[in-house]
């Protein structure tokens, strides 16, 4: 399954209705390049660990990293290589496919 | 500054369904699809709701007819107890049908809730919670009126919702003998209000969002308008129990006197009764409508749709101004008697101010006064 397409097709439902959406194109973004707050981003990953069959408690462990801005500040970072390097890692299940994976969740 | 209600969208039904492994098991009005996956832990029954009243007609309204000033948006949201499978005294409440545990467990808190829906209509310049109970959705429209009237706001969303059939809901009426339950039915109780033989109502699953602006914005959006909110007041009674009411109509008397204040009361002739039709809300609220009124014709929502809690004042207001507009006062459902103020009757609205009543658990009580369209 492709991985962007799918979280396109996540952040649809874990965003708000009418708010609008910015697309993945790339496993190197960011969450916060996708305009997905700290909720949306929450929402996200355990929608991600729902359809993959990881336990809340694995998720609890998927946590940003810090990078130093150049002004010498730190803040956390999520790209969405590193969640879904997480959910490879601690996956149980898969879904079949792209529309059976968005049609559980909605 | 003159406040209108200028857009709703309404969530309820008449129909009723039994739960019957609930630990008080009884009819509930309720829509069982906004129910379906919630044992997945990923779908929150009251989410379900506000999905639907946000229709594309409401965007449509918040992204092209843009309020020239302020927006705030307010969540009547009831009791504040939301997503709960239930109190530890009930062990069933942990497995039968209406047990979930929702993943996202920061949206069960109703002001994060809240402030979610807000930021989807563009309402970043006030966001708050109520929770007065029943009464939740009408004592805000004191609100309502001291944004606009006070602090130059143009629009005002109030959204009523609460997550009224859970088991906590339902073990709350069930052991408190407030409601309806499947025994009581099976002796013949059926729902009304006002009658001396029938009497109580179900619980029931609903929602409303309303839209209310300042006049400016009115004119500005060239905004439909439903009916003016001219008066609304909240009160409470000298009452040690929080639980009870007084058979004298105290509370409802002060919310009547504060709604009204400046309007002649004889101009008031349609009353949206709080009408729970519990013994002691008969009383109480009959004493107090006929201290102030003598000729009207007063209705009751919760027979027909079930007690929506936090819901139901606003709700239940904007179904009588569907109703009015369709040029009929509904009956109150399974009256005994002939009655043609506590109508047993479907009436011709008389032409005149409409009044709306409700009572929360808590010492609450409000009124609110409007003009229909």
């Amino acid at each position: 399954m492709d991985k962007v397409e799918l979280t396109n097709e996540l952040i649809r439902i874990a965003k708000p209705a009418g708010i609008n959406i910015v697309e993945a194109t790339s496993l190197d973004q960011e969450t916060r390049s996708l305009n997905l707050d700290s909720l949306d981003t929450l929402m996200f990953t355990i929608y991600l660990a729902d359809l993959y069959g990881i336990p809340e408690e694995k998720l609890k462990e998927l946590s940003p990293m810090r990078v130093t801005e150049p002004d010498g500040s730190q803040r956390p970072s999520m790209t969405l290589k590193m969640i879904f390097d997480f959910v490879d890692k601690h996956k149980t299940k898969e879904p079949e496919n792209l529309a059976e994976a968005v049609k559980n969740l909605k | 500054m003159r406040i209108y209600l200028t857009k709703y969208e309404t969530m309820s039904t008449e129909e009723t369904h039994v739960i019957s492994d609930a630990v008080f098991p009884q009819r509930v009005h309720w829509f069982p699809e906004t129910y379906e996956k919630t044992k997945t832990g990923m779908f929150q029954v009251p989410k379900r709701v506000v999905d639907r009243l946000i229709t594309p007609s409401i965007i449509e309204h918040v992204c092209k007819n843009k309020a020239p000033g302020k927006v705030g948006f307010i969540l009547a949201g009831g009791s504040q107890v939301w997503g709960t499978g239930g109190v530890p005294l009930y062990d069933k409440c942990l497995t039968n049908s209406l047990a979930y545990s929702y993943k996202v467990e920061v949206l069960n808190v109703t002001n994060i809730f809240g402030a979610r829906v807000a930021s989807q209509l563009s309402a970043n310049d006030y966001v708050a919670t109520d929770a007065s109970t029943c009464a939740s959705s009408l004592k805000v429209m004191m609100d309502v009126r001291h944004l606009i009237r006070d602090y130059d706001f143009d629009r005002v969303y109030v959204l009523g919702i609460e997550d009224s059939i859970c088991n906590t809901v339902l073990n709350f009426f069930g052991s408190a003998k407030a409601n309806i339950c499947l025994d009581d039915y099976e002796k013949g109780a059926r729902p009304s209000a006002f009658d001396y033989s029938n009497g109580g109502f179900y619980l029931g699953q609903g929602g409303v969002l309303a839209v209310f602006e300042s006049e400016r914005s009115v004119a500005a959006c060239d905004s439909p308008v439903r009916a003016e909110l001219l008066g609304a007041y909240t009160a409470a009674e000298d009452n040690t129990n929080p639980l009870g009411q007084r058979a004298d109509g105290m509370g409802y008397k002060r919310a009547i006197e504060g709604a009204t204040k400046g309007f002649d009361h004889g101009e008031i002739k349609i009353i949206k009764t709080h009408g729970t039709g519990t013994s002691i809300n008969n009383l109480s609220e009959r004493a107090a409508i006929e201290h102030y009124f003598d000729d009207f014709v007063a209705t009751s929502y919760k027979q027909r749709i079930g007690h929506t809690v936090g819901a139901s004042g606003l709700l239940e207001t904007c179904l009588l101004l569907n109703d009015i507009k369709n040029d009929v006062i509904p009956e109150i459902i399974n009256r005994t008697e002939y009655d043609n103020k506590f109508t047993s009757f479907p009436q011709k609205p008389p032409k005149g101010l409409m009044l709306s009543l409700a009572a929360g658990m808590g010492n609450t009580y409000s009124a609110a006064l409007f003009s229909p369209a």
